[in-house]
């Protein structure tokens, strides 16, 4: 590992002052559950770590418009056990809940499951200089995509590996981002970046800026439904998930929102889904066509085509779920 | 190379077992036995579970350094340089070495990704490992060989040079032509299994250590007095000048029967910096050079009557056991094909080097064979446990299958079973299927020593080690059962090559070498503490016998000694008596069926195994507790093979891109079924080994639990959700 | 113990490096085996010098391969 300055900041303000100007060499440390590894591996060489675990919030708390905020720095376990969260974001719960291990799940933090870079193996893997690391070539296109992104066009195909960002961008969370300017204020939507953006990270999050919470806005009488496919039941990164959430009048879904996870470089809101879904009642046919609709503009590669039909099952049972008709 | 074809003896005829003349009558397993057979507790459990047990990885000595290796990135390379002055200055390095030499053309040729081509030694494992990057290595690629069926096409770039495929010789019986003319039906396919790692827990390495030109090694290794010879020849120092040190190690499954070149490299950088060095690779290393269960693949031509008898077998077999390594396996495996043919090509591509894993070749033969079963069986609308019963070899001692299938299809609840294709709605499918296994073992040449001294206690030391098998419960148990004490009372002192002789822990073999020749230096040892205690007690020697923690008169037990006192009569003399494995004591071949229950989400693809049912034999139980593990084990590892663990090499590049445990995947707890284990005691027949047999043929019924689930068949390994939905999608769902 | 040796090498054709498995492994063989599958090669070798399964001159150790003819073969 290459060796580098500790910085131990107990204040925002402090955290964000040590910050660099360039992506890499300065390097927030939350829980280290993506960090440490890449630097152990050599893909994260940077010249300074900042702990930012006793600068950030931790906590959770209610706002004024009957919303809730999460601290940056809450630790993945306490989202998953908090039962007020469970009642009323019901799909942030059952995301946190899968992440990972045990032990992740207790070390890693909100806002470093948020950031945390691609668990593509091409990514991963030293030997292969790919796009995302400045090479010329996204290896999976002509190689072992089973994993990698059916949707979102490239030129990179990872897929983005958060779970906690599918339902915050379902449930429409907003980011605090904090920089040396103040803060702003980012739809979780809006906070994710295609790689035909932007190759060199994820997100608009800037590297003198921290994510510092994310605020869920109150979730009203909202159906939520989040379903994940993995291969394992025990530690196993998904091959598609999906969280909906839908608000309804009467038996009538009145707006949807349908976002899948695992299946591009982003938290992919299928907004054909949403649009085949408002005006209807929940029921098999709808939900069938809805993730019809979702899956309708993906282009598998030469190994992946099987997870359109993952995706397309995990919507459909996402919407059974939250109509209450889940049989499986 | 041309076909040479090649008269095999037909099958079937049963032969008798190899009964060597009977050891000594004194020395056979009690017709009553108060230990042997029964679930005593784990020995060393306590040591392990607390971390008191030190693996190699634990060994630390005083001054010690870790050293590093510097792997080859490439899967085919010539070394045009190597550069070692940048790392000889970084902090804390103590040796610098290259592993080969670029001017030598027999020595720069690097054949697989994670070849070795230099090391280092520094005062810390972090020091080591950024020093190894300051290596600078320039290579030259060289065409290299990745899929097997890019090495199989005559367009391939020549990388080996015997050729990329060796073509072995066909092996014929019967009268094939004939074989197929009495076929009502003939099955045609074409069926895989692919390449896994052994992912031992605890990775190879070695702790080096010199004195003078003696060298001390502690090696996570299944075989320490074979790693001793390893490292004599390999440093070419005589073999007494080595004392090879195992006391816990953390699998090796076949992996780890020699010192490798990290041994050798552990020693050298040792020597090259007056200082013992720790060795011990990384995960990546793991899978990429400490060897692998080669893929199979078969296209099968095979016929069976109208009455459900199997009639012709035809098959073109090949698989890779990576860089010039042999990939055969059993085919057809047990069942009775009376005309047969096979010719087999081992197909060589740039990778690590093939090794044994436990049942070399069993797995990939009982895939392709009981799948093929499967779909015969079918073809004849027969029960597919009635029609295996059909086509078995003789029943004996060590071809139990028909009753095993019997016994276990009860407990299983067969009849339960739906036929191909679960007809009840809905995405969730589940099946059951069957397949059974053999394997052979034995076990011979095993030395042991007993002393007793006069603070009663018993050490029983015999140069064997411990696999993770749970050696020492065995050795304690056997022993006690001679001497009347409970396993506690014995100290079984093993993994030290100053200890008598036994053979490396492979092929099932330990237990059938170890147990006989406790068996054999314990009773020499009763014998001669009857013979110190019996004037004490007024008797002849002959008139003792030692059971519940005493010695007593067989005629007259009032007249009696506690062990205690009997030992106290030992004064200043213990008793040091050894024992020779002798024939009679142990046999060899096993028997075993399993059952799998699954279900299969045909919407995602997912299998989950819910149920798997073994029933084994081993000869004699020894130690039931730790030949139950060693069931449970094989099983968890099969499932793996079935469902999860894939080694997975960029095609363009050849380079591994799974080379961790987060995307090679392995069963968590949530992914373990429930297992049942029925063991059968065969006390009759001795001692027998049971690591490899229950491993062989889970995968196999897992396999075939899912086509009767889902009604389509999956012919290959491993049965990933991509693999299940890609079927599906292909072949119309039969109800 | 008796000296192990493998009945896949012969003293006199092939390398005396040559190592395998069976050579430290104290099987015994059941000769109804043969009634459940015919003979294959499955196993693995090593070059006790190299402690690897390539020779001194970098091919593959195998035993058609390891007996004479290579200039590190010692018979």
């Amino acid at each position: 590992m290459k060796p580098f300055a500790y910085l131990n900041p107990t204040s925002e303000k402090e955290a964000i002052g040590t910050l660099g100007t360039e992506h890499g060499t300065v390097a927030p440390l939350a829980g280290g559950q993506d960090l440490l590894a890449r630097m152990k591996d050599y893909l994260a060489q940077p010249d300074r770590v900042v702990n930012v675990k006793n600068a950030l919030d931790t906590t959770i708390t209610s706002t004024p418009d009957g919303g809730m905020k999460i601290g940056a720095a809450m630790r993945i376990v306490d989202l998953a056990e908090h039962a007020e969260v469970a009642q009323r974001y019901p799909a942030v719960a059952l995301a946190a809940v899968e992440v990972g291990t045990p032990q992740i799940r207790n070390q890693g933090t909100v806002g470093g499951n948020i950031n945390q870079r691609p668990r593509c193996w091409y990514f991963r893997n030293e030997e292969f200089v790919c796009l995302k690391k400045g090479g010329s070539v996204c290896f999976s296109v002509s190689g072992e995509n089973q994993f990698n992104a059916i949707l979102g066009g490239g030129p990179s195909f990872i897929v983005h590996p958060s779970s906690l960002a599918v339902p915050f961008v379902a449930y429409n969370a907003t980011f605090r981002l904090a920089g040396p300017k103040g803060e702003r204020m980012v739809r979780a939507g809006d906070y994710f970046t295609l790689p035909s953006k932007n190759l060199q990270t994820e997100n608009v999050l800037a590297p003198n800026e921290l994510l510092t919470h994310v605020i869920l806005p109150a979730p009203g009488a909202a159906k939520t439904g989040h379903y994940e496919v993995r291969y394992k039941a025990s530690h196993d990164w998904p091959i598609a998930f999906a969280t909906v959430v839908m608000s309804m009048n009467g038996d009538t879904i009145s707006s949807a929102r349908v976002v899948m996870g695992a299946v591009a470089p982003i938290p992919w809101r299928a907004e054909a889904a949403e649009a085949a879904l408002v005006g209807k009642k929940i029921t098999e046919e709808t939900a069938a066509a809805a993730a019809d609709a979702a899956l309708k503009g993906a282009r598998p590669m030469s190994r992946n085509a099987y997870k359109v039909q993952v995706a397309r099952t995990a919507v459909k049972r996402a919407i059974l779920r939250a109509g209450g008709l889940a049989t499986v | 190379m041309a076909d040479v074809k090649q008269q095999q003896a037909p099958q079937g005829g049963r032969g008798q077992q190899p009964q060597p003349p009977p050891a000594d009558p004194k020395y056979h397993w009690p017709a009553s036995r108060a230990l042997i057979g029964t679930p005593a507790r784990r020995l060393d459990g306590p040591d392990k579970v607390t971390g008191r047990a030190r693996y190699t990885y634990d060994i630390t000595r005083p001054g010690m350094l870790y050293g590093r290796i510097v792997r080859s990135p490439y899967p085919h390379a010539r070394i045009v340089s190597i550069d070692l002055s940048a790392a000889q200055r970084a902090p804390g390095v103590k040796a610098a070495i290259a592993w080969r030499e670029p001017a030598d053309a027999k020595r720069n040729v690097v054949m697989y990704q994670g070849d070795e081509v230099a090391a280092i030694a520094a005062d810390t494992e972090e020091h080591a490992v950024d020093a190894a990057r300051l290596v600078k290595v320039q290579y030259e690629q060289m065409p290299h060989l990745t899929l097997v069926e890019q090495a199989m096409s005559p367009d391939a770039p020549a990388v080996f040079e015997t050729g990329n495929v060796r073509q072995g010789q066909a092996q014929e019986a019967g009268d094939l032509a004939a074989g197929f003319q009495q076929a009502a039906h003939v099955v045609e396919q074409t069926y895989g299994t692919h390449v896994i790692t052994h992912v031992c827990l605890e990775t190879h390495g070695a702790v080096c250590e010199w004195e003078g030109d003696r060298l001390t090694a502690w090696v996570s290794t299944q075989g320490i007095s074979a790693a001793r010879e390893g490292f004599a020849r390999g440093l070419n120092i005589p073999e007494a000048n080595v004392r090879v040190i195992t006391q816990y190690m953390g699998g090796g499954f076949g992996s780890k029967m020699a010192p490798d070149a990290q041994g050798l490299i552990c020693a050298r950088l040792a020597r090259e910096a007056k200082a013992p060095v720790k060795l011990m690779l990384d995960r990546k290393e793991e899978h990429l050079a400490t060897g692998n269960r080669p893929s199979a693949a078969a296209r099968v031509k095979a016929g069976v009557a109208a009455d459900g008898t199997l009639t012709a077998f035809d098959a073109e077999s090949w698989g890779t056991g990576g860089a010039g390594a042999a990939a055969g396996f059993p085919l057809p495996y047990i069942y009775q094909f009376p005309n047969r043919r096979r010719t087999h090509k081992d197909v060589y591509i740039n990778t690590g080097q093939q090794r044994p894993m436990r049942a070399p070749g069993h797995p990939q033969g009982s895939f392709i064979t009981e799948v093929l079963m499967e779909e015969l069986a079918d073809r004849v609308k027969m029960d597919p446990i009635e029609f295996r019963i059909k086509n078995l070899p003789p029943e004996g001692p060590n071809a139990m299958w028909r009753a095993y299938l019997r016994r276990g299809a009860a407990a299983f609840g067969w009849d339960k079973r739906h036929a191909t294709g679960d007809p009840a709605p809905g995405p969730i499918k589940t099946g059951i299927g069957v397949a059974i296994n053999t394997w052979g073992g034995g076990g011979r040449g095993s030395q042991a020593h007993c002393d007793i001294s006069s603070d009663g206690v018993v050490v029983v030391k015999i140069g064997t080690q411990d696999l993770g098998t749970g050696t020492r419960t065995m050795i304690a148990v056997v022993a006690g059962e001679t001497f009347g004490l409970p396993p506690s009372a014995i100290r079984p002192e093993i993994g030290d090559t100053m200890f008598p002789i036994s053979g490396a822990s492979g092929g099932s073999t330990t237990a059938a070498g170890v147990c006989p020749a406790v068996r054999i230096a314990t009773v020499n040892a009763l014998d001669a503490l009857k013979e110190r205690v019996a004037p004490a007690l007024g008797v002849e020697p002959a008139a003792l016998l030692a059971s519940n923690g005493r010695l007593h008169v067989k005629d007259d037990p009032s007249k009696a000694m506690s062990w205690a006192e009997a030992c106290k009569q030992l004064g200043t003399q213990p008793i040091s008596v050894d024992g020779q494995w002798q024939p009679g004591l142990s046999s060899v071949t096993t028997s075993g069926v399993q059952f799998a229950d699954v279900s299969v989400d045909v919407e995602t693809g997912i299998v989950k195994v819910k149920r798997v049912l073994a029933v084994q034999d081993c000869g004699l139980i020894v130690s039931r507790l730790t030949a139950e593990s060693q069931v449970y084990g094989g099983i968890i590892g099969s499932l793996n093979f079935a469902l999860y663990e894939d080694r997975v090499l960029d095609r363009n590049t050849g380079q591994m891109v799974n080379p961790n445990m987060e995307w090679y995947l392995l069963a968590g707890m949530s992914d373990v079924p429930q297992i049942d284990v029925i063991l059968v005691d065969q006390p009759e027949r001795g001692v027998i080994g049971i690591g490899e047999p229950p491993t062989v043929s889970t995968a196999a019924a897992i396999a075939n639990a899912v086509r009767n689930a889902i009604g389509v068949t999956v012919r290959s390994l491993p049965l990933t959700p991509q693999k299940i939905l890609e079927t599906l999608a292909q072949q119309p769902q039969r109800s | 113990m008796e000296a192990l040796t493998s009945p896949k090498i012969t003293v006199g054709h092939h390398c005396l490096r040559l190592r395998t498995k069976s050579m430290y492994v104290a099987a015994v063989v059941d000769p109804d085996e043969a009634t459940f599958y015919d003979r294959y090669e499955a196993s693995a070798y090593w070059c006790g010098h190299t402690q690897a399964g390539f020779g001194p001159d970098g091919h593959p150790v195998r035993p058609d391969v390891c007996c004479g003819g290579r200039d590190c073969c010692r018979l």
